[in-house]
């Protein structure tokens, strides 16, 4: 009696899991978040249909910078003390390759077929490129001091690299390997976000607390000061809001894209690094370095509706959630 | 020259450059204390962010601006420690907590490092801030907690020993351990 009773309660539980499930996920599945944990050696591995840590992959040593590819297949991972690239299988969430790589690698980008990575080496003051099918170091090119924040144009025909203690930011021919031009920013730029026509570039300036907005051309549209140290952004509800972590005042201003001034500043963990964008266009996950754990916001209302325990020293510097749209 | 390096080496504290840049690993750290004093009377002697006589190494303070975010305070170290202006971020009454960061540090002395003349600033630390606040234990006292992050003083690849992350590390932790231990002994009236 009683184990039927028992049985028929799991079987209810589970359908009620499965329907959840089902109602949860779109057609397509979620694609999972990749956090990169640096003071563990690791990444932590969530499925952001239902913001649960599903996977703890063992990477290179102190994990920095992260890119996901567009299908989520593959997730590369850069080591600035381990001096290498770790590269993930997003279906088997394994460790599958290593690639040793310049003195300081931290900042990353993907371009959007998958075919090339780019690192910025940090103490090298230059952008490698990688082939992903050779999983080889093809070519680099010389950038400005300290380049940290990547990115990839949507038509993956230029990249955009932030050189933080030149204070400045370069666009590189992707095909070339040609700087066609820099420009100086703010002081010390960190992170830089494209939008998806890649029509507008946004870059965050670490000691000048501010964000500035570039046309593709790189000639300055505005400056919106935002909270103590800003490290990184990420673009939300149809490219109209941008989210960016103020680093030292635990918090993350959202901006309007439109008008350029910030509609709320609203309390995170602590010290808040990287910011990628759900497939929904709407949460965002904030990845706090201090607190060790990943704070959800919801754009729309400006709320934090979900914290998820990550492991020591969460970074999360890059792209770490796979563009699926 | 020589009385300062003898006071280096007493007090554990590797004083050293202060520089905007910094390498890519950031470090983190985290010190606490069990008092046995409500943490009401416990925040009576740190709470004022003007006020850092609990600290062991602080000779005298001067600032501005109270207890108010962005309120501005100088500590000066006893026994030619060098100066540390330090910035309000966060003051908390209720929750009993404060938050500050280093925005400047005098020059104690230099050394010589890969035929470079190197800074050696007041703490080997760059982009230092921390916070620290009390709550009530389990036992019925007191738990101080002090939490600070930054990195290391050299910008550049291949640290001297003075100015590596290791360094940094336990300069910070003689600090906060002299500190906490310091306040648990004037809280308690030992």
């Amino acid at each position: 009696m009683k184990a039927s009773c028992c049985f028929s309660n799991i079987a209810t539980a589970v359908l009620v899991t499965v329907v959840v499930m089902v109602s949860v996920r779109p057609t397509w599945a979620s694609p999972f978040a990749y956090i990169t944990n640096q003071g563990d050696d690791t990444v932590s591995v969530i499925d952001t249909a239902d913001g649960r840590v599903v996977d703890t992959v063992g990477v290179g040593s102190k994990p920095a910078g992260v890119a996901a590819s567009r299908d989520g297949t593959r997730i590369y991972i850069t080591n600035p003390e381990g001096k290498s690239l770790s590269v993930i299988d997003g279906q088997k969430q394994k460790l599958i390759a290593s690639l040793s790589i310049g003195e300081g690698p931290l900042g990353i980008a993907i371009d959007s077929p998958g075919k090339k990575v780019y690192v910025a080496d940090w103490y090298e003051d230059k952008v490698f490129v990688i082939d992903t099918d050779k999983l080889k170091i093809t070519g680099s090119i010389a950038v400005g001091e300290s380049p940290s924040g990547l990115v990839v144009s949507p038509d993956s025909t230029k990249i955009y690299v932030a050189n933080r203690d030149s204070n400045s930011v370069s666009i590189i021919d992707a095909k070339e390997l040609k700087i066609l031009k820099t420009v100086k920013v703010g002081t010390h730029p960190f992170g830089l976000t494209v939008d998806k026509q890649g029509s507008r570039l946004y870059v965050a300036n670490v000691v000048s607390n501010d964000v500035m907005v570039l046309d593709k051309n790189l000639k300055v549209v505005g400056k919106i000061p935002v909270g103590d140290s800003p490290y990184a952004m990420s673009l939300a509800l149809g490219g109209t809001r941008l989210v960016v972590t103020n680093h030292e005042d635990d918090t993350v201003s959202v901006i309007d894209t439109v008008s350029l001034k910030v509609l709320a500043t609203i309390d995170v963990g602590e010290t808040p690094e990287g910011v990628s964008t759900l497939p929904d266009d709407r949460h965002v996950y904030v990845v706090n370095w201090f607190s060790n754990d990943v704070s959800v916001l919801d754009v729309k209302t400006s709320k934090v509706v979900g914290n998820i325990k990550t492991g020591e020293g969460s970074r999360g510097f890059g792209q770490f959630i796979p563009q699926t749209k | 020259m020589k009385k300062i390096t003898l006071l280096v080496g007493a007090t554990l504290l590797f004083w050293a450059v202060f520089v905007d840049a910094h390498g890519p690993v950031r470090q983190k750290m985290k010190e606490t204390i069990d008092i046995s004093a409500a943490p009401e009377e416990v925040w009576k002697i740190m709470g004022d962010y003007q006020d850092m006589s609990w600290l062991p190494m602080v000779e005298k303070i001067t600032g501005e601006g109270g207890n108010e975010k962005g309120a501005k305070r100088e500590l000066t170290l006893k026994d030619g420690g060098g100066t540390v202006k330090e910035e309000l971020k966060k003051y908390d009454a209720e929750k009993m907590m404060y938050k500050y960061k280093i925005t400047e540090m005098s020059t104690v002395k230099t050394m010589k490092h890969l035929g470079k003349e190197e800074a050696i600033k007041v703490l080997p630390v760059s982009t230092y801030s921390a916070d620290i606040s009390v709550k009530a234990s389990k036992s019925g006292g007191s738990t101080v907690t002090w939490k600070a992050a930054f990195y290391r003083a050299y910008m550049n690849n291949n640290p001297p020993a003075e100015l590596n992350e290791e360094a940094a590390v336990a300069a910070v932790t003689a600090v906060f351990k002299a500190g906490l231990e310091n306040l648990k002994t004037l809280t308690e009236g030992k």
